[in-house]
């Protein structure tokens, strides 16, 4: 076993600091076109992957080098000697501020419970695409492919401190498309990750699926409002607040790439609600759910933003150290609450609610965020019509002072927050408005 | 210099061949693709330095067996003679697991081989083990150092480079091929800071080069910074339709989203693709011809032969704005009974093989970039890319670039918009290319996926274009 080999093998080496991650990967795959079954693929894996650590001294300062390499199976004793000696002589011109790795602790928080454990992979999956195809009965469209992965990932984390945690994750992830034709023939593509087989959160979003797809054929070009409400809704939110996440870490922040100072109304003066985001390691149903994180430092919730306001940075063992501040570990779940509005209620004036995207990105540094609009709805006060094409585009700053989020909430993974939010001042591309 | 074939892999081979004889005994077809990616990712930054394997790097192996009309594969990375028995087993045990869901299959042909035995050996000019990691560390401290030089508004200055060392063999009754390369990529990201204000470019680097690659990185930094400096001051694009001329790397993107994706015809096989309804019809202007393949140049997807064993080609896509043909993967071109391009592309080992690109491009034509510009009435002069993405089905296009120029009255202003974002329909797009230069470039730094994964490594390009664009 490659764990066993590379321990032998760093024991050899007096003092020497090290960190190793081994992941066991058992997967079921299976492809499928409409529903019959295109292909299916099985992986059975392993890989350990080995950080060196080099302390040194330079003018009284003291640095901590670094350098990762992956211990394959089947490498021989002296293949794996060659691996580590490569690894510490590059550690050795890697010149970071000294920082400690984690201690040997009173063991971590259980793991969320995955339904997937007790019905097996196989069994998972079938669950699964049972789900996904219920939903597969329109006359006008079809699933017209699917994928399935599911997985269980048995991970061990261990340094040269004593440390040594172990844990297990599940994960299904499924990527789906609706053809549908009404006059014209068009597609809407989503991808559903979880750490369940629970069916009916499946069903859920392939029937709200089917439902925009039907809408697309008769939608029409997009509006260039300038003064109407803009709503986003679904997944888009998870990249929207990314912003708030990669400016707090404490990785941006002593890089100097984040202006985030702690106190800070980040919201500006708020006409709107005040945003709060707390990071929570071990969300249900988030497929990157985990009791502690690569360095083996045990996970806690934490919340980071409150009303509006920075209450800390976070970060991981290295980058806490440098900012002097108490660590979080690296947690990639993250809750935003803080809406005050029910979906009903910011639908109540004009809007113009954009709800499918060709990719919606936002720049996590520069609070820029665009996409293509591949579906929304026009509500000119009267009568609401589906719209498509054009494009969104803004920059977050000039959006937050004055937004509203949903009471509802939706998980996407590792995103829990807002279903909806309502922002002004962003631009749309698209048909004039007369 | 050429690439040295993977001991690893030169190790392993009469184990894989072993386990390719034992499948064949099973099965109607059994293949095995063997992988060794190695390579190291080097990383300096204003106030720290990394050093890694490169996240390409993979080690491992997968097997494909024909099983009842269906294909089967199972990923594994250990192997020895002495377990292929035992593994053989295994995998004939998860085929018949895989099977057992009861879903009615999609029926495939045999796979048929022609008897092949070839390797290749890929050449670069100066090879990653020229230099040590301590010496690249120094040089990308070098150029850190000399960004500093010109630019006290740096906020941070990064500098990435990775050597890639890709071995792979393929193995199955009547294949025996093996293959050798070395592709390298670089990146700078220049962040600038006024106040609370930060703003970033960046720049890559690529191609089937080695340590030559660092040599390029000097001559770009300070057009990066210059660029970072000018969004601290860029307006935001007012929306509409504009004439625009378009640099080699966002004519790679706009072939790459727009008509790529769009003929990877395991997409036909899916339905997806509206291009199939297009085959031998006018898609673009007559002045555009477009290829794609791993023998239509030399840079990152160049290979010999593809995750699948088959031999790379070159593939006319659109000539003279017709649309002649699509791209395929093995399987895909056994159901739509076409020949196989060499395009069926694993993210590793452990994925599964699609449709996909390589190294995909506008043919370059006659005109020269200053008369492109000067013939613009108002339009904008795109050159940085940041994403994009596909649409096969409805054709539509989502570019998105760093920054755009404003043109008027034939001239550049100086006066810069951003961020930037292209949509329309894609063949709209391409009918109104109305001029092509005479420039040619490709670019393959950072990765392409399908849908939401499966990245892989690709190239794009071509001359400067004009054409008209809804812009936001």
């Amino acid at each position: 076993m490659p764990l066993n080999a590379l321990l032998s093998a760093v024991n050899e080496y007096d003092g020497l600091e090290y960190r190793i991650k081994e992941e066991k990967i058992t997967r079921a795959e299976s492809y499928f076109i409409k529903q019959e079954s295109d292909m299916n693929r099985a992986a059975d894996v392993t890989h350990t992957y080995l950080t060196v650590y080099k302390v040194f001294e330079e003018n009284g300062k003291r640095f901590r080098g670094s350098a990762q390499t992956e211990i394959h199976p089947g490498m021989s004793a002296g293949e794996i000697k060659a691996a580590i000696d490569e690894a510490l002589y590059a550690a050795g011109f890697v010149r970071n501020e000294y920082y400690p790795l984690a201690e040997k602790g009173g063991g971590t928080a259980a793991m969320p419970k995955s339904d997937i454990e007790a019905a097996g992979l196989y069994g998972a999956l079938d669950k699964l695409r049972a789900a996904l195809y219920s939903q597969d009965k329109h006359e006008k469209g079809y699933l017209s492919y699917s994928e399935f992965f599911v997985a269980k990932k048995d991970v061990r984390v261990l340094n040269s401190n004593g440390v040594d945690l172990s844990y297990t994750v599940y994960t299904a992830d499924i990527e789906t498309a609706v053809n549908w034709t009404d006059g014209k023939e068009i597609e809407i593509m989503t991808q559903y990750v979880t750490a369940s087989c629970d069916p009916a959160p499946l069903e859920n979003r392939i029937a709200r699926l089917f439902d925009e797809a039907a809408q697309k054929p008769k939608a029409r070009m997009t509006p260039a409002v300038k003064d109407t409400n803009i709503l986003l809704t679904g997944e888009c939110l998870k990249e929207f607040f990314s912003y708030y996440y990669a400016n707090a870490s404490a990785v941006n922040v002593y890089n100097n790439m984040s202006a985030f100072k702690v106190g800070d109304a980040l919201q500006g003066d708020v006409l709107g609600d005040k945003i709060s985001i707390a990071l929570d390691p071990l969300m249900p149903g988030s497929t990157l759910s985990k009791p502690c994180d690569n360095d083996g430092f045990a996970l806690e919730a934490s919340e980071f933003m409150k009303d509006g306001t920075l209450l800390r940075y976070w970060g991981d063992l290295r980058h806490s150290s440098y900012l002097n501040i108490p660590p979080t570990g690296l947690i990639q779940n993250f809750r935003v609450t803080g809406g005050t509005k029910h979906i009903a209620e910011l639908k109540a004036e004009p809007y113009l609610e954009l709800t499918s995207f060709s990719g919606f990105q936002m720049n996590p540094i520069t609070g820029d965020f665009a996409s293509e609009i591949r579906l929304g709805y026009y509500f000119d006060g009267k009568e609401t019509v589906a719209v498509t094409g054009g494009s969104i585009s803004g920059n977050i700053k000039n959006v937050h002072g004055n937004m509203f989020m949903s009471v509802e909430q939706a998980q996407y993974n590792e995103y829990l927050g807002p279903q909806t939010i309502c922002i002004r001042n962003a631009a749309i591309a698209g048909e004039a408005v007369s | 210099m050429n690439a040295e074939m993977s001991a690893f892999l030169k190790l392993k081979k009469p184990a894989v061949k072993a386990l390719a004889d034992a499948l064949g005994k099973d099965f109607a077809y059994a293949s095995v693709l063997g992988t060794d990616v190695t390579g190291k990712t080097y990383s300096v930054r204003d106030k720290a330095a990394s050093a890694a394997d490169c996240s390409w790097a993979e080690r491992g192996f997968v097997a494909r067996v024909y099983n009842d009309g269906a294909y089967f594969e199972y990923s594994f990375n250990e192997i020895s003679e002495d377990a292929v028995p035992e593994l053989a087993r295994k995998i004939k045990s998860a085929a018949g697991a895989a099977a057992g869901s009861g879903a009615k299959a999609v029926k495939y042909p045999l796979i048929t081989e022609e008897a092949i035995v070839k390797s290749f050996l890929g050449e670069v000019k100066i090879p990653p083990g020229a230099l040590t990691s301590g010496e690249k560390i120094a040089r990308l401290k070098a150029l850190n150092a000399k960004a500093h030089e010109f630019s006290d508004m740096i906020a941070d200055f990064i500098t990435v480079a990775t050597a890639t060392h890709v071995s792979k063999i393929f193995i199955s009754g009547k294949k025996d091929l093996e293959q050798s390369y070395i592709w390298s990529e670089a990146y700078m990201v220049a962040a600038v800071r006024r106040d609370n204000l930060v703003k970033t470019s960046s720049a890559g680097f690529s191609g089937m080069k080695g340590l030559e690659i660092l040599d390029e990185m000097e001559a770009e930094i300070e057009k990066t910074l210059k660029n970072a400096t000018a969004l601290l001051d860029a307006g935001p694009m007012p929306p509409g339709e504009y004439e625009v001329v378009c640099g080699p790397q966002a004519v790679g993107i706009i072939a790459h989203e727009a008509f790529g994706h769009g003929v990877e015809m395991d997409m036909f096989v899916k339905n997806r693709a509206k291009s199939v309804e297009y085959l031998g019809k006018p898609v673009a202007s007559g002045i555009v011809t477009m290829r794609d393949g791993a023998a239509s140049a030399v840079h990152v997807s160049s290979y010999m032969f593809d995750d699948e064993g088959t031999l790379g080609t070159d593939t006319v896509i659109i000539e003279n704005g017709t649309l002649k043909t699509g791209i395929s993967d093995l399987l895909s071109a056994l159901k739509l009974g076409t020949v196989p391009t060499g395009n069926g592309k694993r993210e590793s080992f452990e994925h599964k093989a699609y449709s996909r690109m390589t190294n995909t491009f506008f043919q370059p034509g006659g005109d020269k970039l200053a008369d492109m510009i000067a013939s613009v009435k108002h339009g904008y002069f795109i050159e940085r890319t940041a994403s994009g993405m596909e649409d096969p089905k409805d054709w539509g296009i989502q570019v998105m670039f760093e920054s755009a120029e404003e043109i008027k009255d034939g001239k550049l202003t100086g006066k810069i918009v951003a961020p930037v974002i292209m949509t329309g329909y894609v063949p709209d797009l391409l009918k109104n290319i109305t001029m092509t230069s005479d420039d040619f470039e490709l670019e393959g730094a950072g990765a392409c996926g399908k849908g939401y994964k499966e990245w892989v490594k690709v190239s794009t390009g071509g001359p400067y274009i004009k054409t008209k664009a809804r812009l936001g």
